[in-house]
């Protein structure tokens, strides 16, 4: 008796937890909405510290408030519309992308998911980072570097913030183009506000959940405290081959003093890879996750 | 086997499921949702997904395996889960939707346990928007 009363405190705890998270954050913008405006620089007394570059300190572990599943997309300002399979409607692509991501959409609702390849627990990259099921991040400031560390697969973006130039590596008409799963990103303060611009991205990634970008996606992500204990995220995607015109979104994070990751590594017990034509599969059968020959206890 | 076909209104079904996280539900029919009672045979509190493996009595006295897809660790202990909320052997009935391929298994709703303690094991999902213009 005193186990199934727990159980069932310990799973309303949770349930109520979960409500008070959904109701402390932003409301879901419906398709349509506004994109909220972005946040005005704060002044320098509204940060308990600051480094000696004048730079506000935005070191720690930040919680989003935005609820998980039901961060959107927006273009000219509107949110996008977004179907029970995470899949957009109304993403501005040019013709031969907008074909791309319409037989991707025709798969997945077909029930073969295809052209993901975070089924393969490949990173889910800058991009679509954010977007992810917790977008719980830690970031690491030092002057004239950021390290940005996402809860999911401990992705990391590290970045100078120096004034050096972005790397020729991320830029797909040099001859040392290395695309890569995180891209290449560099990294300035506008006052409060570090803006950070990332390039040169493995193509094969996603805009979030099949979402096709090509290998000149550009993201510009703008990060402003709003005090010490507050921190908003905009972001701005183009795409010159792939995109008619810029994808925006805002997120709202919270600093939280205790926070810490915890494991969230895909290739644990991953049952979803993808079969020999690239769609994604579901094995039901058990297996044994990478325990091998240890005993359980 | 004991199971159960109860098919949902939509409206029940719009506002929950696993939060988003390694991949589509496509494969899943959220239309439907379905009970089986038989005995745990593992469960795994695992990434990218929570699996729970169930022996399932059939009609001719066989044992099948199930297998019930979840959420993350991360995204369970929100609902109460830890990975020892199940135990090998332990009698449970659960409720899922079902695989469209028409595997024995499917996408976990809830699971009730031996005490009669019931877990919830789905989050708030996307929510169907009509398309832009």
């Amino acid at each position: 008796m005193i186990n199934r009363r727990r159980a069932h405190v310990a799973g309303l705890s949770g349930i109520i937890g979960y409500g008070v998270l959904l109701i402390a954050a932003e409301p879901v913008a419906g398709v349509g909405a506004q994109l909220p405006p972005a946040a005005a620089p704060y002044g320098r007394e509204h940060h308990s510290i600051y480094y000696a570059d004048s730079t506000p300190n935005i070191s720690g572990f930040w919680l989003p408030e935005n609820p998980p599943g039901q961060i959107v997309w927006y273009v000219d300002g509107k949110a996008l519309g977004r179907d029970s399979q995470g899949m957009w409607s109304g993403i501005p692509y040019t013709p031969i992308w907008l074909h791309i991501y319409q037989q991707r959409q025709l798969a997945t609702r077909a029930g073969k998911p295809y052209g993901d390849p975070h089924f393969n627990c490949w990173p889910r990259g800058p991009v679509s980072e954010y977007l992810s099921g917790d977008g719980t991040m830690a970031i690491t400031q030092t002057p004239g570097r950021v390290q940005q560390v996402f809860q999911e697969d401990t992705q990391v973006l590290d970045y100078y913030t120096d004034g050096r130039p972005m790397p020729r590596e991320a830029d797909p008409v040099d001859p040392n183009y290395t695309p890569r799963m995180n891209g290449y990103s560099i990294g300035h303060w506008e006052g409060s506000t570090l803006v950070t611009e990332t390039r040169g991205i493995r193509k094969e990634l996603t805009l979030g959940f099949t979402a096709p970008h090509s290998d000149v996606t550009d993201v510009v992500t703008r990060l402003t405290p709003l005090g010490a204990e507050e921190l908003t995220v905009d972001i701005i995607v183009t795409d010159k081959k792939a995109l008619a015109k810029p994808l925006q979104m805002h997120l709202r994070y919270r600093r939280d003093p205790k926070g810490a990751f915890v494991d969230e590594f895909c290739a644990e017990n991953n049952r979803n890879y993808t079969d020999k034509d690239g769609y994604m599969t579901t094995e039901v059968e058990d297996r044994r996750p990478t325990t091998f020959d240890l005993p359980d206890n | 086997m004991r199971v159960t076909l109860m098919v949902l209104a939509s409206l029940l079904l719009g506002g929950i499921g696993p939060a988003v996280a390694h991949h589509s539900y496509a494969m899943f029919d959220r239309t439907r949702e379905l009970t089986v009672t038989g005995d745990v045979k593992a469960w795994q509190f695992t990434n990218p997904h929570s699996w729970l493996q169930v022996l399932v009595k059939g009609a001719d006295g066989a044992e099948v395996n199930y297998g019930f897809e979840s959420a993350n660790p991360l995204e369970l202990s929100r609902l109460g889960w830890t990975r020892s909320s199940l135990q090998p052997g332990d009698h449970v009935t659960v409720s899922y939707q079902p695989l469209r391929n028409g595997a024995l298994g499917g996408e976990l709703v809830s699971v009730v346990k031996p005490d009669g303690a019931k877990l919830l094991a789905q989050l708030p999902r996307f929510k169907d928007t009509p398309p832009a213009n």
